[in-house]
């Protein structure tokens, strides 16, 4: 009985069946599982296996297959979904794992071809969000101890070829891009994947990585990435089968994963894109219907619905971007309560830096800063561990808060310890470099006690380069012709903020400049620069005095702080690199560096320790630390760079006050003594509480030998240093070495001291009215300079004397070049040097 | 010759296994007059044959026994000597059945008389028509279209290109390999026929390269025939199929449901071109055709000359039988798009490409299983489809939404049923959509 249903080709039939392309995956995968066996031992590949034998047992019940492994598809979910799973998972998870697989996953959709979403991945999502303890254990492939996955450390972390290779922390079989890769092309070659989703969705998250600054190329490479698009994105149940589908739905997976991996608590994003994706590749299906062979008019419509699709598309995104980055002042989970509750006396918070995530306010009462709030969102095991640090305006830390974590209850949690938290109140931001190495960690919750550290860290160097960024403290004069004549003036810069402006000199016509200057003053404190808007009327009045404005700012501006003349001699200084200490050795000869020599180092071998070569090379080339990070090795970079500024300042502290005179009021001094040295409230307490213990030497029945003698005592800004030459046990000549104080009054003062002092050799000498602070910091040095030790002969102090006229001399010709003093030459005045400091130092605090 | 260029179609097919060394080196046997023809009355599209004789008359080999009934049409001719014994049926392969006039054999033989003519000269279009309408000739690659309806294309067609289909791309047939290399002669008369008919300038002749020494022959006779070129295609399924064929050669998509006439083109078969120049230079009636009997369970394969009403199993114990008794199926036509039989008697007709038997382990009817979406089926459709998702709107009873889809440009080719790994009847399924939206529309 013929009928034309069961009679009708074709009549033969290809050897394809479903065994063949299950079994081919599976072979595919070998090489990934060999690599996760190699890198991170036999358990891993028990656990893989346990998971593909778990997912064919659960299968049993529902299929009537004869064979021993049914047709393949639970054996190869069952591997997809142990290839995920971190290598150091308790055994039940991936038994659990292969049940969700099967159960959950497929048969409850209604068995094999059924399942809307990769079976796979639902099964990794529930262990997910089940146990996220567990489920984020990475470990290193190198010596098996806990760690932390290139994602979470983010694109420094590992180079790439670590990455390809696959001795990276990371799932299973996710790790080893190369292994993946030749899997790949075997499935390639023997026409078992098309290759649009594998290629569109590395091109969305190259594509995705790329419009978030992040590094394409790192964004593929980890997190299994690749795994994803060449085994689960491709999953055939689940993806769809159109062509330009299968290509939006593969741009869509790679830039979700990216966007998950950028915006939401879980780094890997990959479990969650698919699986989001999966859900449309019905609707996509449907969407990006073939034009039909011969639908020659249909084919043009097509286009103009295609690009208006990816127009919409396009501005949806635009418009979403724009809505996400205005609408969130504050990332992450902090608020202004935050802020309030870690500053109460505070009124306002301002955001003075915002550095991706991390985010630098001023904390402001009667417009005076009174703190500085920190907030550093760093990428914890699942979500980011947030930290809100509370710094005083001298640097030093006050508060440390964590707002937000979600590590393991019973270990990661201890972070909050304060017990934990409170080590870090010791550092300040002159020690920002040494926070990694000093952290005592959390045994058993290294990484993420490490993070909270990383994060401290990065919340002291932002502090530091917004400070650097910031103007010098000080009062500045700018000078411009206006209408009439010249207009002179000053500004009063406090807290690196224009706190005031007075007009010294002026011709213009009153009536119209007058209004002009308010309406200019007003507008300059507000927005802290001197493009101003021009005041209609009094243009030319407007422009000078933006002219003179910005003169006065160009002075406060601090110049590279590092550059320029070193003092001879040998430092050593270490640094935090990519992994462990880098510490070096810098040779400096006549100013310049002339050998960096490595002492130690535990940097990656062809590529950390490479770069630490090239950057010490450049720093020698360019006698300057604003070199080019080598690219791959940042860390290793930046750890040089710091180590050798440890061991510049490591001299410059100790050299910093017996520098030479910088005669200009903004030379520049390390930026960590600035802000130590800039608390005004601190400093009269000083001067009030040092004048009332009294207890300045009595020169009357001086016992000196002859010689300089050198001293010197908290000024102003910053330390006033002198030196004394005492002859005869009578005072000969006080020399000012160096100073700060307001040019025009403090200076002044002191000169004026030092004239009634020489006379009535005694320091019992009438204070400088208006300079009252000056005037007993000087004295202060003074008896300093003289209860100290004798500094140098007579003789040597000429000729330094001299030496020095000339440099400076010299240093004014050659503009502002002032930078981080003049060195002086003696060596042993070091010692010296330091105890004086010391001494000051102490004067302040018990004075 | 070198072959030069080698063309084909742009998105979709496969690469069949081809299995056509049983017969490609057999040159065309001439079988015998069986003892009785059971001769189709519609073998072709459009409205049966009228029958011109009745029980008891004589009729001679060739003698019209059928005339045309309406505009799209084709005469039938006795293909033997013999008796009419009356009107039979007859099973078709697949559903229906045939109207057939039943001939028995006489003993005598006698010769037709023909009228010679000069090939050299080049009939007038009317006379080639008439002639070719008088053959009774019809498409001989399957479809069965009325030839002389084909070479009167409306006035308002202009058309520049005629090609002869020899891509054969059906695995087990050689018929159109041997006529190329056997005929050649014929072919290109026939073909200069159609393109006076028709009024093209080109003429080519397009063949796939797994018929490599055909190519070659036929490019070297080419040089005597002005206006003709034989263009080599690759080995792909389906180039045979006339659309395809068209986009191959021309790189000219027929639009949805228009004719090649559509672009300026006229497609015919090897066979049809080499019946047309019989037709007008001989007045040759179409009585017989060459097919390919063939396939791994047969004893003899061979390429057959067989006269039209042949039953199958004649023409299968002629080549010998099958191997085994009972280890065999019949496929009349091509695996991929012919029909499996289950009945001996039914008769071999103008369109009759070929009988194939293959053992019943080739013979593809693997249990059905779940899709499981992997898309080959869309990847290899050469109609741009998605049979997976035309296929499940059919059996979900939404022939609407299957209809949107493409059901309709569907072309039957098999290719998309051939490569499923999970072995679903796609092909089937299609057809019953069709039917059942035809049904709806009646």
């Amino acid at each position: 009985m013929a009928n034309l249903f069961r009679s009708s080709g074709p009549h033969i039939e290809s050897p394809e069946t479903i065994e063949t392309n299950m079994w081919s995956v599976v072979i595919a995968l070998i090489p990934a599982l060999i690599a996760g066996t190699y890198f991170f031992g036999l358990y891993a590949l028990y656990l893989v296996l346990a998971s593909a034998l778990s997912a064919v047992l659960f299968e049993k019940p529902f299929v009537k297959s004869k064979a021993t492994f049914g047709d393949g598809s639970a054996f190869l979910a069952g591997i997809l979904l142990g290839l995920t799973l971190p290598p150091v998972v308790p055994w039940w998870i991936p038994i659990l794992g292969g049940f969700l697989t099967v159960v959950v996953g497929k048969h409850l959709f209604g068995g094999l071809g059924s399942n809307i979403f990769n079976p796979a991945l639902v099964a990794r999502a529930i262990l997910l969000l089940s146990y996220p303890a567990l489920m984020i254990e990475w470990v290193s492939p190198v010596d098996g101890v806990s760690a932390a996955t290139a994602l979470q450390l983010g694109s420094d972390s590992f180079s790439y070829t670590e990455l390809i290779i696959g001795n990276v922390p990371g799932s299973i079989g996710e790790t080893s891009v190369i292994a993946l890769l030749i899997g790949g092309a075997y499935l390639y070659l023997k026409d078992y994947i098309d290759l649009r989703i594998p290629l569109s969705f590395v091109a969305g998250a190259a594509g995705a990585a790329m419009l978030f600054g992040q590094d394409p190329v790192f964004a593929v490479f980890s997190g299994g990435l690749i795994f994803a698009a060449i085994y689960m994105a491709t999953d055939m149940v689940t993806s769809p089968v159109a062509k330009w589908a299968k290509i939006v739905y593969g741009l869509a997976g790679g830039f979700l994963t990216i966007f998950i991996r950028r915006y939401t608590p879980y780094p890997e994003g990959i479990t969650f894109a698919i699986l989001i994706i999966n859900g449309a590749s019905y609707f996509l299906d449907n969407a990006f219907e073939e034009p039909h062979f011969g639908e020659v008019e249909y084919v043009k419509k097509r286009v103009a619905h295609f690009s208006a699709i990816i127009m919409a598309a396009v501005l949806i995104l635009l418009v979403g971007m724009t809505l996400i980055d205005d609408d969130d002042p504050y990332p992450g989970s902090l608020t202004y309560n935050h802020l309030k509750e870690a500053v109460p006396a505070a009124e306002n918070f301002e955001i003075i830096e915002r550095d991706d995530n991390d985010i630098l306010f001023a904390a402001r009462a009667e417009e005076e800063i009174i703190k500085d709030l920190v907030y550093i969102s760093r990428n914890g095991f699942e979500a980011p561990i947030e930290l809100l640090l509370s710094l005083e305006p001298a640097g030093s830390i006050d508060k440390i808060q964590i707002i937000n974590e979600s590590e393991s209850p019973t270990l990661g949690a201890r972070i909050k310890d304060q017990e934990f938290l409170s080590q870090f109140r010791e550092f300040t931001t002159a020690e920002a470099d040494q926070v990694m190495a000093e952290t005592d960690m959390i045994s058993g919750a290294t990484y993420s006690s490490q993070t909270v550290s990383r994060g401290v860290q990065a919340g002291l160097r932002l502090l530091i380069a917004e400070k650097e960024a910031g103007l010098q403290d000080g009062v500045y004069q700018g000078q411009a012709e206006g209408a009439q004549g010249d207009i002179v003036l000053e500004i009063t810069v406090e807290n690196g903020d224009i706190v005031d402006l007075e007009i010294l000199e002026e011709q213009e016509t009153e009536h119209l400049a007058e209004p002009a200057y308010e309406e200019l003053e007003a507008q300059l404190l507000r927005e802290q620069t001197a493009d101003l808007d021009v005041i209609s009327g009094a243009t030319y009045t407007s422009e000078a005095y933006m002219e003179a404005v910005q003169k006065a700012i160009d002075q406060a501006s601090p110049e590279s702080s590092t550059d320029g003349d070193f003092e001879a001699g040998t430092y050593q200084g270490s640094a935090q690199g990519h992994s462990g200490q880098i510490e070096l050795e810098v040779v400096v000869e006549a100013g310049e560096i002339t050998e960096i020599e490595v002492l130690t180092q535990n940097e990656t071998e062809g590529l950390g320790d490479d770069a630490i070569e090239e950057i010490a090379a450049q720093i020698i080339a360019e006698q300057s630390l604003e070199v080019d990070l080598v690219s791959g090795a940042t860390n290793s970079s930046e750890g040089t760079i710091n180590a050798v500024r440890n061991a510049l300042d490591s001299d410059s502290e100790s050299a910093e006050t017996d520098a030479g005179s910088e005669e200009d009021s903004e030379s520049d001094t390390d930026s960590s003594a600035t802000w130590e040295e800039e608390d005004s409230e601190g400093e009269e307490e000083t001067a009030a509480e040092a004048e009332s213990e009294g207890g300045l030497i009595n020169l009357s029945n001086l016992d000196l030998e002859d010689g300089e003698y050198r001293g010197s005592a908290e000024g102003h800004r910053a330390p006033i240093e002198v030196s004394v030459l005492v002859e005869d046990n009578e005072i000969n000549e006080i020399r000012i070495v160096s100073q700060e104080e307001s040019p025009g009054i403090g200076d002044e003062a002191m000169a004026e001291l030092s004239q009634s002092l020489l006379a009535e050799q005694s320091l019992e000498v009438d204070l400088v009215s208006g300079a009252t602070n000056s005037s007993e910091a000087f004295l202060k040095a003074i008896d300093n300079a003289l209860t100290g030790e004798r500094y140098g002969s007579l003789e040597e102090a000429e000729d330094l004397q001299t030496a020095q006229e000339i440099l400076a001399a010299e240093e004014d010709s050659e503009s502002d070049t002032d930078s981080s003093a003049t060195w002086d030459e003696e060596s042993d005045s070091e010692e010296n040097a330091e105890e004086t400091d010391e001494e000051a130092a102490e004067g302040g605090s018990n004075g | 010759m070198a072959i030069k260029e080698v063309k084909k179609f742009p998105i979709g097919g496969i690469h069949l296994p081809e299995k056509k060394g049983l017969t490609s080196d057999q040159p065309i046997k001439i079988m015998p007059d069986p003892v009785e023809v059971a001769i189709p009355l519609s073998q072709h599209i459009g409205a049966p044959a009228e029958p011109i004789v009745k029980a008891g008359d004589k009729v001679k080999k060739g003698e019209c026994i059928a005339e045309l009934q309406g505009k799209i049409s084709a005469r039938v001719h006795s293909s033997i000597n013999g008796t009419v014994k009356g009107i039979v049926e007859r099973k078709m392969p697949g559903e229906g059945s045939y109207q057939c006039i039943l001939i028995e054999k006489d003993k005598e033989e006698v010769e037709l008389e023909k009228e010679e003519i000069d090939r050299k000269l080049l009939p007038e279009v009317e006379t080639i028509r008439k002639r070719v309408e008088a053959a009774g000739i019809i498409g001989m690659g399957g479809a069965g279209f009325p030839t002389h309806v084909k070479l009167s294309p409306p006035p308002e067609m202009e058309i520049d290109t005629v090609i002869i289909n020899g891509a054969e791309c059906e695995p087990f047939l050689t018929v159109d390999h041997r006529l190329l290399l056997e005929e050649y002669e014929d072919l290109f008369r026939g073909l200069e026929l159609i393109k006076k008919a028709v009024g093209a300038e080109n003429g080519i002749i397009a063949i796939e390269l797994n018929k490599k020494d055909a190519i070659e022959k036929l490019q070297q006779k080419a040089a005597d025939w002005p206006g003709i070129e034989v263009q080599a295609l690759d080995t792909r399924y389906p180039h045979g199929a006339e659309k395809h064929l068209i986009k191959a050669v021309l790189d000219r998509e027929v639009p949805k449901g228009e004719l090649p006439m559509a672009v300026n083109v006229v497609v015919n078969n090897v066979q049809t071109a080499v019946k047309i120049a019989r037709a007008v230079d001989f007045e040759e009636a179409v009585i017989d055709r060459v097919l390919t009997v063939s396939g791994e369970a047969l004893k003899t394969p061979s390429n057959l000359r067989v006269p039209i009403g042949t039953s199958v199993q004649d023409v299968v114990e002629f080549c010998g039988g099958p191997k085994d008794k009972e280890d065999y199926q019949i496929i009349v036509g091509g695996p991929m798009t012919g029909m499996n039989i289950d009945d001996w008697t039914i008769p071999v007709t103008k369109g009759t490409s070929g009988v194939v038997l293959i053992t019943a382990e080739e013979y593809a009817d693997s249990e059905t299983r779940p899709c499981i979406r992997c898309g080959r089926c869309g990847e290899v459709c050469p109609m741009y489809l998605a049979p997976n998702r035309i296929t499940a709107f059919i059996n979900n009873d939404l022939l609407e939404r299957s209809l949107e889809v493409g059901l309709m440009d569907c072309i039957e080719c098999g290719a998309c049923a051939y490569i499923c790994p999970s072995k679903r009847p796609l092909v089937r399924w299609l057809k019953r959509g069709k039917a059942e939206h035809r049904a709806n529309q009646k």
